[in-house]
């Protein structure tokens, strides 16, 4: 951790002296996210042992404006995941997928030709899917369910550059960590179609079973790593 | 549980009659029959077993009382509880049930005939408890009694009763008791008092003078006499000897042509007429009489000339009979004067008949002549009273025992019957009679009789006081049979009464109409039948009802 | 994950999850109690999370209610005569972290509302009177009592109809000569000593005690079967009460007698001291009695007793003391009394064997039975042995099922004509539930998806095709005529099938209402 800190300062330190250098010219960045979520509300208890979850995720941004020397603003599409395994009840495995698609815009301040601190904002929907499987019987047919909801993220981050490859590649990394904010999703299961054990094709029809609200706000960390060009 | 767990006794209005000694384990015990004023009489020197006295024979069996059962009085019934130290009596009308404290261990129980009055002795103590049941409840006195004692005899006036060691009892061994030593209750009203007194060796029973005033303790030794009018206090009281006990130079042999009884001999049959005059016993083994003038203390002796198996005296005591097995005869004795002079006795000969025992009506007018051991189903029927020439009765079956009805006008024989299974398939009908088990019903007059088989032993019976029917116990755990007849003397019907549990005790309560039967119950249970309309009510759990808690 | 970014990853999620435990509540069992039916609601009891979850089938929709109920919820049952659940919790003794938490005796209605009594101690076994007026909480004496000492001799009287207060519930021991309630049956109300009460007769070893509870304040009256020294294991079992005569019919087992308390008035020996006393006593009713009936008037009280070890029936009558035997040419362990229909006095008994004892039934007419004997028995062969019987005598129709090998079988006895009619199953029936909503018999085999029916109006059966075994199946109240086959699954599962038109058409599934809410409540 100190080693950590260490290399941060040192490289603050280096860019507030290393003056204006010329902005990268790589519009585009592609990266892949890797990372941590942490779910504040209570809800997300049913499907996990913890509130703090892998992530990962595909990231698309465009530079589109400059301002002022050395800020950038980009816009960016950003599609995370993550999978929640766990088990309630004594009675039931749970498997929750939870997906966010979200476009976002940030402002980057170019530091240094390589180090750009940046703030970012986002909105866009999640998705969560839903699978119960009973513990007792494997003949047992599974309930499943699904619900989209809105969220948005909130956060900030460095991004480093590397030089280029290739005539004009150049590999990013970024550190962001900020907020998920996210409306409560009211999970409703039903029979699973695709898991149903011993229940006949044409099983009676059964009502759907609101479990509730699940929120999957909180927090996030992630790392990036990807291209520019 | 033990408390109501009873043994297979007799009962004590249906005694029986028999010589010779007691060879069943359950008819040891003071021995009664009923034609000595339905005063008891005992053995003296009954050894028991089977001793082979003529041709191969045993002797001539009876069957006996025990104490340890239900005894009625004149409306209740007294149970004894010697575990929770408690009699129960049980009013026969309404089937209210009381609880006395009766000492430690009250086993042995007898009733004042005609009386709410019962005498029940201790185990665990020398103590003997007289209960009186009025409409307000039972009173319990206690008494000091000589240790050990397990029979009861009461007088006929109910005003004395003696208590003692009966040593032929199945359960005594070697008793802890005094062989010589008896207590002499007075029960009077405002003297009830107990008195220990010395008497011959081995008391075997006890019986009174008619009215009650002395009462003779037949022992081994002889007979001790009581005139309860002379026990005022400890006193020595004298004992009269059956036997001879003059040395002479020829032991074995006739002293002036008299006939000797030797000094090893020993007497059987002892009865004493109802005027407490004569005491008259037969020598077991031999065709002698010993009889003894109460009064004078003079013995005399009678050879009858053939052995004598069995002697019954007449209730009024005018005249005794008694049976020869070995001559098919049997002798009637005026008394006292057919004792020297043999031209007054009267002979009766049954040829080819087995005369081995006899029993008198209660009137004294007739008598049945039988054999308890031989293997003949013959009885006969002397008038004593008329110019009847004697019956011969086919009862189909060998006599085992023969009770006749208080009015003498019907008797009951019990039969024995031979091994084997009487259902085995191909079996002859006489075969399945001779295996059964039964009883016939005589009707004296007409001489009729009506033979009954049983699917099982005939237990304990009696007949009623008024003579109008007789009960039968019958019981085989193994089979679940557990019930009692109701015999009509009037028409020998038989009904069948169902009980609930095994049957081990019948009597009468004479006020109230009824027979109970004692039943083997944990709890105990007793069954009352009207015995005129055989209507039943039973009572169980006699203990329990006052062991509610609140 | 890659094994580069791993540590940075755990670090700043466990700095975040620090912030943040996870609600026991959602590891704790769903596990239910078995499901009751009152009424037209079923009540799932979950006692992990001391609540029960009341499905009403009343409504169009079935409506879902969580009801929070004590710590320990430990029993479950309907209460008589009342469309309500009781449930029975044993609260709680404390742990570290964990509260102790007194038990208690909930009542809980179809609406979802519920009303408790603490109870002073953990009691596992609940006796109620047939009005549901009153409920007894005892000690199970087969359950694990999971208690550092307890006294199983300790009961709770409580008055259903009236609010919790002091005096309600009524805490007590009773008396024991070494022995532990059994079981405990309520008589009627009767007229004892001149008032009108309800007596608890609660049943132990080798005794019974008498509770009142119009005055419970009062000592209990405490009747011994056996002697101290007598070591037979008498374990009272049936329990009549001649509400008339003010008496009391007892049988038990290990004992061939009827035991016969007549409540009698008498002067209390204190103020505490009850003002009645039983007088006992004891009639012979065969070799090992297994059931007994009541018949004839008031003025003429007779038993009816079967006791196959005598293969007999004895009638008793009670004032007499006597007995008439009738043997029987086929035991029985079982009596039906029944009548022209289900108000009139019993005119008729029907004597049959369970368990296999007997293939033939007996009918016996009651009137002068005494006098006719053998002459009022009437022996009906059905060929094969009787396993088991579900009587229901309001329709006149006795179902017995028999053993056999590979199919299992029926029959359907008419007690008015005195016929069987044979109902054969492909499938073996042994551990089938069977029930009777008084015009149809479902029969419920085990692991097998379909639920049979017969109507008892013409005897005809029928089948419905469930979506998954059915582990039993209760009679719904209710205006229609409903029956709901239960089916295992954590998440609670039923089918209600409609009794008038029993087709899987007209049948609805009803899953999933134990999760409902599940997320929501989990916060709470």
């Amino acid at each position: 951790m100190n080693t950590f800190v260490a290399v941060c300062a040192g490289v603050l330190l280096g860019a507030g002296t290393a003056g204006a250098q010329a902005r990268i010219d790589a519009p585009w960045r592609v990266g892949i996210s890797l990372g941590a979520r942490f779910h504040a509300d209570s809800s997300v208890d049913a499907f996990a042992s913890g509130r703090s979850q892998f992530a990962s995720g595909l990231s698309l941004s465009r530079d589109v404006a400059t301002f002022r020397e050395r800020g950038t603003v980009a816009v960016d599409l950003d599609w995370s995941m993550e999978t929640l395994d766990g088990g309630f009840g004594q009675a039931f495995h749970t498997r929750l997928s939870a997906h966010a698609l979200t476009a976002g815009l940030s402002v980057r301040w170019h530091v240094a030709r390589w180090f750009e601190p940046y703030a970012r904002a986002s909105v866009g929907a999640g998705y969560s899917d839903l699978a119960l499987t009973p513990q007792a019987s494997s003949n047992a047919s599974a309930l499943a369910g699904d619900a989209w909801t809105l969220l948005g993220t909130a956060g900030a981050g460095v991004q480093l550059t590397t030089g280029t490859f290739l005539r004009r590649a150049r590999f990013v990394f970024a550190v962001e960590a900020g907020g998920v904010f996210a409306m409560s999703q009211t999970m409703r299961v039903a029979p699973d179609a695709a898991h149903p054990g011993s229940t006949p094709a044409d099983a009676l029809p059964v009502g759907a079973t609101t479990l509730g609200g699940l929120n999957l706000g909180g927090g996030y960390f992630k790392m990036l790593v990807g291209l520019r060009f | 549980m033990k408390a109501y767990t009873l043994t297979l006794p007799l009962v004590f209005a249906a005694a029986l009659d028999a010589c010779g000694s007691a060879s069943n384990d359950s008819l040891a015990g003071p021995r009664f029959d009923t034609d000595a004023g339905t005063q008891p009489r005992a053995d003296v020197g009954s050894t028991g077993g089977a001793g082979f006295a003529d041709g191969g024979l045993p002797r001539e069996t009876g069957e006996t009382r025990s104490f340890q059962t239900p005894q009625g009085g004149a409306r209740h019934v007294y149970v004894a509880n010697p575990a929770r130290d408690h009699v129960e009596v049980i009013d026969a009308e309404t089937l209210a049930i009381s609880s006395v404290e009766a000492g430690d261990g009250p086993t042995y129980l007898a009733t004042v005939p005609n009386t709410d009055t019962a005498l029940v002795l201790d185990v665990n103590a020398p103590t003997l408890a007289l209960l009186q049941t009025t409409a307000t409840g039972t009173t319990s006195r206690s008494f000091d009694v000589v240790d050990g004692a397990n029979a009861i005899a009461i007088a006929p006036d109910a005003q004395h009763a003696v208590v003692f060691l009966d040593t032929a009892q199945p359960n005594q061994g070697v008793p802890a008791g005094s062989f010589q030593e008896i207590s002499v209750l007075d029960l009077r009203p405002g003297h009830e008092s107990s008195l220990a007194l010395s008497v011959g060796f081995r008391p075997t029973g006890v019986t009174f003078s008619g009215d009650g005033a002395t009462g003779y303790v037949v022992t081994e030794d002889g007979v001790t006499i009581l005139d309860f009018a002379a026990l005022t206090g400890p006193r020595l009281v004298p004992t009269v000897s059956f036997r001879d006990d003059a040395v002479t130079a020829d032991d074995a042999g006739v002293d002036g042509g008299a006939p000797h009884i030797s000094r090893d001999a020993t007497v059987a049959d002892v009865a004493v007429t109802r005027d407490g005059h004569l005491a008259l016993a037969r020598v077991d083994g031999t065709s002698l009489l010993r009889a003894v003038d109460l009064r004078t203390r003079v013995a005399q002796t009678v050879d009858l000339g053939s052995e004598v198996t069995d002697l019954d005296v007449a209730p009024d005591g005018s005249f005794a009979v008694a049976a020869l097995r070995s001559a098919s005869r049997v002798v009637r004795i005026p008394l006292p004067d057919g004792l020297g002079d043999a031209a007054m006795r009267t002979v009766i000969s049954l040829p080819g008949e087995v005369t081995g025992s006899v029993t008198l009506s209660p009137d004294g007018a007739r008598a049945l002549v039988y054999s308890s051991v031989a293997a003949t189903d013959h009885a006969t029927l002397l008038d004593l009273a008329g110019t009847t020439a004697p019956s011969l009765l086919h009862l189909r079956k060998p006599v085992r025992a023969v009770a006749f009805a208080p009015d003498g006008r019907t008797a009951l024989v019990v039969h024995r019957h031979a091994d084997g299974d009487a259902h085995a398939p191909g079996l002859d009908l006489a075969t399945q009679i001779d295996r059964s088990p039964g009883y016939s019903l005589l009707d004296c007059a007409s001489r009729f009789s009506v033979l009954a088989l049983t699917d099982t032993e005939v237990g304990p019976f009696m007949l009623v006081p008024d003579g109008s029917s007789a009960f039968v116990l019958l019981r085989d755990d193994a089979r679940n049979i557990a019930r009692a007849q109701r015999v009509s003397l009037a028409n020998f019907t038989v009904r069948d009464v169902l009980l609930g549990s095994p049957p081990v005790s019948v009597g009468a309560v004479s006020l109230s109409h009824r027979v109970f039967i004692g039943q083997d119950h944990p709890e105990g249970r007793i069954t009352f039948v009207d015995w005129s309309t055989g209507t039943q009510q039973s009572v169980t759990g006699f203990e329990l009802n006052s062991r509610i808690v609140e | 994950m890659n094994p580069i970014l791993r540590p940075q990853t755990l670090c700043f999620a466990l700095v975040l999850a620090a912030c943040g435990q996870r609600d026991p509540r959602y590891g704790l069992s769903m596990a239910t109690l078995p499901p009751v039916a009152a009424g037209s609601a079923l009540f799932y009891v979950q006692p992990a999370l001391d609540r029960a979850v009341v499905v009403d089938t009343g409504t169009t929709d079935p409506t879902v209610r969580s009801v929070a109920l004590g710590t320990g919820a430990a029993l479950a049952v309907p209460r008589a005569a009342h469309a309500e659940a009781l449930v029975l919790s044993r609260g709680e003794r404390g742990s570290d972290g964990v509260d102790p938490a007194p038990a208690s005796l909930a009542a809980v209605t179809a609406t979802g509302t519920a009303r408790r009594w603490t109870l002073d101690a953990p009691f596992t076994a609940l006796s109620q009177s047939d009005d549901g007026r009153w409920a007894l909480a005892t000690f199970d004496p087969h359950a694990v009592s999971e208690r550092l000492l307890f006294n199983p001799n300790e009961l709770a009287l409580v008055d259903l109809d009236a609010a919790p207060s002091a005096t309600n519930p009524v805490v007590r021991t009773v008396r024991s000569f070494g022995g532990v309630p059994q079981r405990v049956v309520f008589s009627p109300a009767m007229v004892v000593a001149g008032e009108r009460r309800v007596l608890a007769v609660v049943l132990s070893d080798a005794y019974v005690t008498l509770l009142d509870l119009a005055h419970p304040d009062r000592s209990e009256v405490t009747v011994r079967l056996t002697l101290p020294e007598d070591t037979r294991a008498i374990a009272p079992s049936q329990v009549l009460f001649d509400v008339e005569n003010a008496t009391i019919y007892l049988r038990a087992d290990a004992s061939n007698d009827l035991y016969v308390m007549r409540l009698v008035q008498v002067t209390p020996a204190s103020a505490t001291s009850e003002d009645f006393r039983p007088a006992l006593n004891q009639l012979a009713a065969g070799t090992h009695p297994s059931d007994m009936a009541l018949t004839g008037t008031a003025a003429a009280r007779r038993v009816l007793v079967v006791s196959p070890g005598s293969q007999d029936a004895r009638l008793l009558d009670t004032v007499a003391n006597t007995s008439t035997v009738l043997p029987l040419s086929a035991p029985a362990n079982h009596i039906l009394l029944f009548g022209a229909d289900a108000t009139a006095p019993a005119t008729t008994a029907l004597l049959y064997g369970t368990n296999g004892v007997a293939s033939a039934v007996s009918f016996v007419a009651l009137t002068d039975l005494a006098a006719r004997r053998s002459l009022n028995v009437e022996t009906l062969q059905l060929g094969r042995t009787i396993g088991d019987a579900l009587p229901l005598p309001e329709r006149k129709v006795v179902l017995f099922s028999h053993p056999s090998g590979t199919t299992g079988s029926l029959s359907l006895l008419d007690l008015s004509q005195r016929t069987a009619a044979p109902i054969y199953s492909e499938a073996s029936l042994g551990g089938a539930r069977f029930d009777g909503d008084r015009q149809t018999v479902w029969v419920a085999p085990d692991g097998l998806q379909r639920l049979g029916y017969i109507d008892l109006d013409g005897f005809r059966p029928g089948e419905v095709r469930l979506d998954a075994a059915a582990t039993d199946v209760v009679a719904l109240g209710g205006a229609a005529r409903r029956v709901a086959a239960l089916h295992a699954g954590a998440e609670g599962w039923f089918t209600l099938i409609d009794g008038a038109q029993p087709t899987r058409a007209h049948a609805r599934s009803v899953r999933g209402f134990l999760l409902e809410g599940l997320l929501d409540e989990g916060a709470q």
